[in-house]
C-alpha cells in the first residue's frame, strides 16, 4: 500500500508557501488504491448531504461541460487499467461501477466527481476577481462549501494568515496569468485528529491528542492536499481539483524515508508563526507533535 | 595639420569604414568628418548617424551611447541623437527567445514560469526584458541577452580601439587611452549578467534602511551569465512627471538624490550611468510618487574608500576656497602633474558640477538648460582648455564621476526639481569618516559575495 506518496513538509520550501510547479498533464489525475472507498465515499455524501457537498451557479455549465469532457477524454487514455469507456457510460473498473456520462438532470461538474477521487472546483473570472462558480466538495479540509459559494479569491481566503498583505495579489496574479498549455499542481499540509474524508469543521473540543497528553498513531494524521489549477481551452474558468491523501502518523516508522519525513514536518511544525498555527489549529499541539515526530526521526539514529 | 596628413587619415579611415558594418561605416564616416572639418551641420549629422545606429542591435548600439555620454568626443548634437537609441532597437523574435532561453535554463525551461510575455517589454544592454510571472504568482522581468554578444563585443571593441587610435593621432593633446579602457571594461561588464545580480544584492543591502527606494530581487535559480531574472517593479516614467505639481518632482528628486549620492557617500559605491531610463516613479494606493524605482545595475563602480575622501575633499577646498586642499583632492582623484592653469581649468569644472551642492538654498541645478545640454557645452570648453594647455591623463574616476554628475544633473533638469541640493548633500555626508567607509564596504561586498576592493591602492 502506497503510504505518505507525497511529503510537501519534507523539502526546503517555507511553511505554507504557494510552490507551485509545473503539470504534466498525463499526472493530472491521480487514481489510487483508495479510489473505489473514496467513489463509495462521495455517493454516500452526494446522496445524504448533497446541499452542502455540491453547488453551482447556472452559468458555470458549459465550463462544466467542458471538464467533464476533458475528464471522459483523459482518464480511459491515460489509466486504461481503471477506466473504460462504453458509449455514454465510463467504467471505472477497480470500484466495479460505471457512471453515466449523459444523463441530462445531473450537473456535469458532479457526474465528473463521480469518476475520480478529486473534488472538482470551477472559478470564473468577475469584475473583482475569480469567483467559485460550482463546486462539488465531498472532501473539504475544513472549510464550507456554502460560506464560500459565489465569493471571490478573498472572501475565500480570508482566514489564511498573511493573505491580504502577501499571498492575494500572487494569487490572483497566477489565476490572471495561468496559461491554458501550462496547468500547475502543488501540495499542502495539516495535521487531523481524525481519518474523515469530509471535514468541513474542526472537530469540536480540545484536539484528541491534548486530552491523552501524547500523540498515539491511531488518532493522528498528515493529511496532505494535491491541488491542480487548470485553465479550461474553450471556457476559459479554472479548474481546481483537490485530492486528499490521509496517513496515519505511524506510516512514518513503516516508509523507508520515515525518518527525513519526519524531521522536514517537525522542522516545519517549529517555522510556523503563531498566525500559522492558528490556522491550522496547532496552538495547543504544536509540542506535543513536535515530540510525536522526535521518536520517529529517533528511530533511524 | 597639413592637407596631405588630412588625406591620408582621410583614407586610413575609409578603409576601416569598409572594413566595419552599417553602423561602423556610419560612426566612421561622422568620426571622420568631425576630425577633418571644423564647420559642419552637427544636427544633420547626428540625425544621419542615429538613423544608421537605430537599425543595429547590440554592443555598437551600446558604443554609440558611451560615446554619447563622454563630453568632448562627440559634441552635443550627437550626444542628443544618440541617446534616443536605447529604445529604437529591433526585438528578437518569439521563435529566437524561445532557442535562447532554453540554452540558458534547458529545453523545458517554460515549465519554470507560470507565464511568459511573448514580445519584449523593452529593451536592455545587449539584450531584452521579457514580462513573466513566477511559480510563485511574483511578477518579472526577464533580462535576456542577445546571442553570441562575447564576441560581437569583442570585434566592435577591436574596431573602437582603431577609432580612438586614430583620434589619438589627430589630437594628441587629449588622452583618451583611459576613455577607451573605461569603454572596453564597461562592456565586458554589461556581457556578465552575474555580475550585474552581485551589483543588485549590493544595492539591496546598502539601500535596505532607505524606504522610499526599490531594488528589484534577483531570482538566482532562474538566473545565468546572459540571463538575468528578477522581480518586476511596477512603476511610471519618470518623463510622465514633468507635469506634475512641484511636491511631487522634489519628492521623486530628493529619492533620486539619496539613491545615488547615498552608496556613494556611504560605501563608495555609485551607479556610474544614472539617465532617466534607468529608474521610475513607484507608486503609492492612490496613484501618487511614493518613491523610486531602481531598474538597471550594469554600470555600478565599487571605488577605493579614500576617493570619496577626495571628491569630498574637493567639495570643502571649494566650500572654503581652500586652493591647497582643491589641489590635494584633484591628485587623490588620479591627475598628475597639474600645473597652475590645469587646476583653474578644472575648477572651472568642479565650480559647475559641485554649484548647487554648495549654494545654501534652494535652487533648481540649472535654470534654463535642457536635460540633454546640461553640462555637455561647459565639459566641451573645460576638455578643450585642457588639450590647449595639457597633455593631461585624464583618470578614470573623473570620467565616472564626470557622466554620473551629467546624468544625475539631467535628470533633476528634467523633474524641474528645486531643492537645497546643499543640505541634501550634507545630509548624505553626516557623519563622513573614510575608515566607516571602508568598513562598511568591505562588510556589504562579503555579504553580496563581490571581491573586496583593495582599499590600500
Amino acid at each position: 500500500m502506497a503510504e505518505l506518496t507525497h511529503a510537501p513538509y519534507a523539502g526546503a520550501a517555507p511553511p505554507m508557501a504557494i510552490g507551485l510547479k509545473a503539470l504534466d498533464l498525463a499526472e493530472w489525475i491521480e487514481p489510487d488504491e483508495h479510489l473505489a472507498a473514496e467513489l463509495a465515499e462521495k455517493e454516500r455524501l452526494l446522496e445524504e448531504r448533497h446541499s452542502e457537498v455540491y453547488a453551482e451557479r447556472p452559468d458555470s455549465r458549459p465550463a462544466q461541460e467542458e471538464v467533464l469532457a476533458l475528464l471522459v477524454e483523459h482518464l480511459p487514455r491515460v489509466h486504461p487499467d481503471i477506466y473504460r469507456r462504453d458509449g455514454s457510460r465510463i467504467h471505472v473498473i477497480p470500484a466495479a461501477v460505471s457512471v453515466d456520462i449523459d444523463k441530462p438532470q445531473e450537473p456535469p461538474l458532479q457526474c465528473a466527481s463521480r469518476l475520480v477521487q478529486e473534488d472538482l472546483v470551477l472559478m470564473a473570472r468577475g469584475s473583482s476577481g475569480w469567483q467559485l462558480a460550482a463546486a462539488s466538495l465531498c472532501f473539504p479540509s475544513t472549510w464550507v462549501l456554502a460560506e464560500k459559494f459565489g465569493r471571490d479569491m478573498d472572501g475565500i481566503h480570508e482566514p489564511v494568515p498573511g493573505y491580504a498583505e502577501h499571498i492575494g495579489p500572487r494569487l490572483l496574479r497566477i489565476f490572471d496569468n495561468l496559461q491554458v498549455e501550462r496547468p500547475v499542481w502543488r501540495l499542502n499540509w495539516s495535521i487531523y485528529d481524525s481519518p474523515e474524508l469530509y471535514a468541513p469543521r474542526r472537530r469540536p473540543g480540545p484536539r484528541v491528542w491534548l486530552r491523552d497528553g501524547v500523540v498515539a498513531d491511531a488518532n493522528c494524521f498528515i493529511r496532505v492536499e494535491r491541488q491542480t489549477l487548470r485553465k479550461l481551452p474553450a471556457t476559459g474558468f479554472i479548474l481546481f481539483t483537490i485530492k486528499v491523501l490521509l496517513d496515519p502518523l505511524a506510516a512514518l516508522g513503516r516508509h523507508p524515508e520515515g525518518p527525513r519525513l519526519a524531521n522536514g514536518l517537525k522542522a516545519q511544525l517549529q517555522q510556523l508563526d503563531a498566525a500559522q498555527l492558528a490556522y491550522k489549529g496547532l496552538v495547543e499541539s504544536r509540542d506535543l507533535l513536535v515530540a510525536a515526530l522526535s521518536r520517529y526521526e529517533a528511530a533511524s539514529a | 595639420m597639413t592637407r596631405r596628413e588630412e588625406a591620408s587619415l582621410a583614407g586610413q579611415l575609409s578603409r576601416y569604414a569598409r572594413v566595419g558594418a552599417g553602423m561602423g561605416t556610419a560612426v566612421a564616416r561622422v568620426a571622420a568628418g568631425r576630425l577633418i572639418s571644423s564647420e559642419r551641420d552637427f544636427e544633420a549629422e547626428a540625425k544621419l548617424l542615429g538613423d544608421a545606429l537605430g537599425s543595429l542591435k547590440g554592443p555598437l548600439m551600446k558604443v554609440a551611447q558611451l560615446m554619447a555620454t563622454i563630453p568632448d568626443l562627440l559634441p552635443a548634437e550627437y550626444a542628443e541623437e544618440l541617446a534616443k537609441l536605447q529604445s529604437h532597437a529591433p526585438p528578437m523574435g518569439w521563435p529566437f527567445v524561445r532557442r535562447r532561453m532554453a540554452a540558458e535554463l534547458g529545453p523545458d525551461w517554460e515549465s519554470r514560469f507560470l507565464s511568459f510575455e511573448r514580445e519584449a517589454a523593452a529593451a536592455a544592454s545587449l539584450g531584452q526584458v521579457h514580462r513573466a510571472v513566477s511559480l510563485a504568482g511574483e511578477p518579472l522581468a526577464v533580462k535576456l541577452q542577445y546571442p553570441d554578444m562575447a564576441s560581437a563585443v569583442e570585434a566592435d571593441l577591436r574596431q573602437l580601439q582603431l577609432l580612438f587610435s586614430l583620434h589619438r593621432r589627430m589630437d594628441p593633446a587629449i588622452d583618451t587611452t583611459e576613455i577607451a579602457e573605461e569603454i572596453a571594461a564597461r562592456l565586458r561588464e554589461e556581457l556578465d549578467y552575474d555580475r550585474e545580480a552581485r551589483h543588485i544584492r549590493l544595492y539591496r543591502d546598502v539601500l535596505a534602511d532607505v524606504p522610499e527606494i526599490s531594488i528589484p530581487a534577483v531570482d538566482d535559480a532562474l538566473s545565468t551569465r546572459r540571463l538575468l531574472t528578477m522581480g518586476w517593479l511596477d512603476g511610471r516614467r519618470l518623463t510622465e512627471f514633468k507635469d506634475h505639481p512641484l511636491a511631487e518632482r522634489n519628492g521623486l528628486a530628493r529619492a533620486m538624490f539619496k539613491a545615488w549620492w547615498r552608496p556613494f557617500c556611504s560605501h563608495a559605491v555609485i551607479h556610474g550611468d544614472p539617465h532617466l531610463g534607468n529608474y521610475t516613479a513607484r507608486l503609492d494606493g492612490s496613484g501618487r510618487p511614493d518613491g523610486l524605482n531602481l531598474l538597471d545595475f550594469g554600470c555600478i563602480r565599487i571605488f577605493p574608500a579614500r576617493f570619496v575622501g577626495g571628491v569630498v575633499e574637493l567639495y570643502r577646498g571649494l566650500q572654503h576656497d581652500d586652493r591647497a586642499r582643491v589641489v590635494g583632492a584633484y591628485e587623490i582623484w588620479g591627475f598628475k602633474g597639474l600645473g597652475n592653469e590645469l587646476i583653474d581649468i578644472l575648477n572651472i569644472w568642479a565650480r559647475f558640477i559641485y554649484g548647487p551642492l554648495l549654494e545654501d538654498r534652494v535652487r533648481t541645478i540649472a535654470d534654463g538648460i535642457s536635460p540633454a545640454h546640461y553640462g555637455r557645452r561647459e565639459a566641451f570648453q573645460v576638455h578643450r582648455a585642457l588639450k590647449e594647455k595639457g597633455p593631461v591623463r585624464v583618470p578614470r574616476e573623473f570620467v565616472f564621476m564626470d557622466r554620473a554628475a551629467i546624468g544625475l544633473g539631467g535628470v533633476f533638469i528634467h523633474l524641474g526639481a528645486e531643492l537645497n541640493f546643499h543640505r541634501l548633500f550634507n545630509e548624505a555626508l553626516e557623519r563622513f569618516d573614510i575608515a566607516e567607509v571602508r568598513a562598511r564596504q568591505e562588510q556589504s561586498l562579503a555579504r553580496v559575495g563581490i571581491e573586496p576592493m583593495d582599499n590600500r591602492q
